[in-house]
């Protein structure tokens, strides 16, 4: 009981249990999520949308937002290909090239931001459009394919059973769940977005804070676009045009707050499942695909109700 | 005394928070032209009732009766309070700082046809509305933000009479006044009582009340203790009944022996924030003891907490040498500060001093995070172990270390932010207001964790608008006005009529 208890006063106590319910379901409905290559399937789509939305916990924690996250995205993956395919680099160069560039996109949102005072939506905006369009410049639309075997089975292959993304996933939802709570990193962070003055009164460096968040975000974006392009075996200048937005989501369904101040890497965890396994679930119980997006939106808005809901109870329990 | 009338009645308001009883069964009843004082620590229950009679809180969500000219009323929301008569002045200014003092004045209800406003209107009718708080000199189009905090508080004031109001709730109204803002606020309530309006004031200011109001209820732990008329009772027993027990020593002021100067700073000077070519404080300088409670006083306004603030980090200086132990030391952060040893409680616990969705160990440690991590790692039973002990040594009232800090009172607030500078360990702590907003109880508390830090060889500099605080806890005390030091009180000569006539 006394464990029960303690779990629902958790702030992804809601996220988890709106998965379980989900999951459940859609199994009751159509026993085939259950199999093997749908379980797999599932927990690659998330593998793949997990890394950008745990750089959103980060920038959304201190305060900020990364619209530019899809742009940086694409253009990572883009990049990669484009070295490997045309200046015929060795993959871990093109790889390195293009992580390279996500830190400086980063730098300059956070410096954008933290230093000269711009708000964080507007500087990342123009970010996003800067870079897609750097990407259709240097695209000309078109995609690049003929990617060596070595980049390709970075995104396809498979460690015994268990595919490559999916563990790439792992460790990266392992460091970024001990860096956001166990870290001196995680907590100025988390102190920046709650009370930025008061952080700052207490000898914490916001800017240097701020811009690292925007530094991770992009990282771990640029990772993600680099990943897809590898499972894909292409670089698209249309690639994940919705990417940013769709991490805002996972990481607001995840109970991670727009205001700053609090959030969750586990929550996110959820939170990506959710968004993924709606879309999966209404493809298994023959749903027309054109409902998709419709569906999760309003799971979406269900998912933050319910956190405002728990919030709102216990701080009223707590005055 | 002729039988009065009573305007406004609560029969036995009981009011719950799930288990615990906000208010337990209080009746309360106001006659017609009198000012009214509420008192009681903070976390009694006074602004719970106050959320009530405003309409706050629906009548659903609360048991009991209200009353106005003896009908009853079933308050919705604040808008049929309003309707009843009943207007409230919050606590924490409630204004639109980016409009204008007409648009703040109308809020809601500009005047106008069929969805435009009518400017010329509306600017005639801030005029006429400004005159009782006497503000009718100022532009009606000035920008809230560009007003002082009390003249932004008769703003709010004028915007409560504009709809002539029967009852006048007002929830500490003169914390951001000076002394003189605050007998001309009186002034006024004074004058509406021979209208016909009464106030019901809350307040912690013992002195507000005995020189002001005509009866008085005390309220502790959410019960109604005692009704006092204002000239059968005295502040000793007020105070009592407040707190629930004796208080034999209100200021618990020890002699401790001072030592060397430790701390000194040389014409300090910080530009206005808001107008060019303007400095805020003016070449001050001064200088602290080992031991020693140096008190800095002044009206709001003089120029203290940018004092403080400019040798702390938090603004920009424009010139100024400070010397630690003899050796000058560059501030340009707070961390440099606090990498000397030098803490800053500010003024303004909401605004820059609680994290308040982080828990209480949270807070409390956030000033010194280097201090429990190696390599960046943050260690959580030492981070637990050392909260615990200032947690206890402070005697916080809460729970455990983990709630948030918004749970907190004020006054609980207040000894957490004392303890995240202590955590640090500094060995100098200058404290701007540190006892606003902060009940009887606690206050006392907050003088004896400053008679505990001196005797342990910190070295103090108080900042407070309440003069009795400083006179009584301070060994030495600065006086400012316009930015510029215009005194200094040896031991000897410090009271509330030195400081005063240094002050203004």
């Amino acid at each position: 009981m006394q464990i029960i208890k303690k779990f629902f006063k958790t702030k992804e106590s809601a996220v988890i249990l709106m998965f379980v319910v989900l999951f459940l379901g859609t199994a009751i409905l159509q026993p085939a999520l259950l199999t093997y290559p749908q379980l797999i399937n599932l927990f690659r789509t998330i593998s793949m949308s997990l890394l950008p939305a745990m750089g959103m916990v980060f920038v959304m924690t201190c305060g900020s937002i990364d619209l530019s996250a899809g742009s940086v995205l694409a253009f990572s993956g883009m990049l990669s290909g484009y070295a490997m395919v045309i200046w015929g680099w060795h993959p871990v160069f093109a790889v390195l090239l293009a992580l390279g560039f996500s830190v400086v996109t980063g730098l300059i949102n956070g410096f954008l931001i933290a230093k000269w005072g711009l708000t964080p939506m507007i500087v990342t905006l123009g970010v996003q459009y800067v870079v897609r369009g750097l990407v259709n410049v240097i695209t000309k639309g078109v995609a690049i394919s003929g990617f060596p075997e070595s980049f390709t089975n970075l995104g396809q292959g498979k460690a015994g059973a268990v595919p490559n993304p999916i563990i790439i996933a792992i460790v990266a939802f392992a460091i970024c769940l001990f860096v956001y709570n166990f870290t001196i990193f995680g907590r100025s962070i988390i102190s920046t977005g709650g009370n930025k003055e008061t952080a700052r009164l207490a000898g914490i460096n916001v800017r240097a804070h701020i811009v690292g968040a925007h530094i991770l975000c992009s990282v771990l974006a640029g990772t993600s676009g680099i990943l897809v392009a590898s499972r894909l075996g292409s670089a698209q200048a249309s690639a994940c045009g919705t990417a940013d937005m769709y991490a805002i989501a996972s990481a607001a369904v995840g109970g991670t707050s727009l205001m700053g101040g609090s959030g969750s890497i586990v929550g996110c965890l959820f939170g990506v499942g959710i968004m993924e396994l709606i879309t999966i679930a209404l493809t298994l119980i023959k749903v027309d695909v054109y409902w998709q997006r419709t569906v999760v939106g309003v799971i979406m808005i269900a998912a933050v109700f319910m956190d405002i809901y728990r919030r709102n109870s216990s701080q009223r329990s707590g005055s | 005394m002729a039988e009065k009338k009573k305007i406004m009645e609560l029969k036995s308001i009981t009011k719950e928070f799930f288990k615990n009883k906000a208010l337990d069964d209080v009746s309360i009843h106001v006659f017609e032209n009198e000012i009214l004082a509420i008192c009681g620590e903070n976390g009694a229950g006074k602004s719970t009732l106050m959320k009530i009679v405003s309409g706050a809180y629906a009548h659903k969500e609360y048991s009991g009766e209200i009353y106005v000219d003896g009908e009853q009323m079933h308050f919705e929301k604040p808008l049929d309070s309003g309707m009843a008569g009943i207007a409230m002045i919050y606590q924490e200014l409630s204004m639109h700082l980016d409009s204008s003092i007409a648009e703040n004045l109308f809020l809601g209800e500009w005047p106008g046809r069929r969805g435009v406003i009518n400017d010329r209107k509306m600017w005639e009718k801030t005029r006429e509305c400004l005159q009782p708080v006497g503000l009718e000199d100022m532009n009606p189009r000035m920008v809230l933000r560009n007003l002082s905090a009390s003249q932004q508080q008769l703003v709010a004031i004028a915007r409560a009479l504009r709809k002539n109001p029967k009852i006048l709730l007002l929830d500490e109204p003169t914390s951001p006044l000076t002394i003189n803002e605050s007998e001309r606020l009186f002034a006024i309530l004074k004058k509406l009582k021979a209208n016909g309006v009464s106030s019901i004031l809350i307040t912690h200011k013992m002195d507000e009340i005995f020189e002001n109001a005509d009866r008085i209820y005390v309220i502790r732990d959410g019960k109604c203790v005692a009704e006092h008329n204002v000239d059968e009772t005295d502040r000793d027993e007020i105070v009592e009944e407040m707190v629930g027990r004796k208080i034999d020593n209100y200021y618990p002021k020890e002699e401790v022996e001072i030592g060397d100067v430790v701390f000194e700073v040389k014409n300090v000077t910080v530009p206005h924030p808001f107008m060019k070519n303007k400095n805020i404080v003016e070449n001050v300088s001064f200088s602290l003891r080992k031991g020693e409670i140096l008190g800095i006083a002044g009206l709001v306004g003089a120029g203290r907490s940018e004092l403080v603030g400019g040798i702390y980090g938090k603004y920009p200086r424009s010139g100024g040498q400070i010397f630690l132990n003899g050796q000058e030391i560059h501030i340009r952060t707070p961390e440099d500060a606090l990498r000397h040893g030098i803490a800053l409680l500010t003024e303004d616990r909401r605004a820059d001093g609680i994290i308040s969705d982080l828990s209480i160990r949270d807070n409390i440690v956030l000033a010194s995070l280097k201090k429990f991590c190696r390599h960046g790692v943050m260690n959580d039973k030492s981070q637990n172990e050392e909260t615990e002990k200032i947690f206890n040594r402070l005697n916080i009232k809460a729970n455990s270390i983990s709630v948030p800090a918004f749970s907190l009172s004020g006054g609980n607030q207040q000894k957490m932010v004392i303890g995240k500078w202590l955590m640090r360990d500094p060995s100098i702590i200058i404290m701007d207001e540190p006892t606003r907003g902060v009940d009887v109880g606690a206050k006392r508390e907050i003088y004896m964790i400053m008679t505990d830090l001196v005797k342990r060889g910190f070295s103090i500099v108080i900042i407070s608008s309440e003069l009795p605080e400083i006179v009584s806890m301070a060994d030495r005390v600065l006086v400012i006005s316009g930015g510029k030091i215009t005194g200094t009180l040896e031991k000897g000569d410090i009271s509330q009529k030195t400081i005063m006539r240094l002050a203004v």
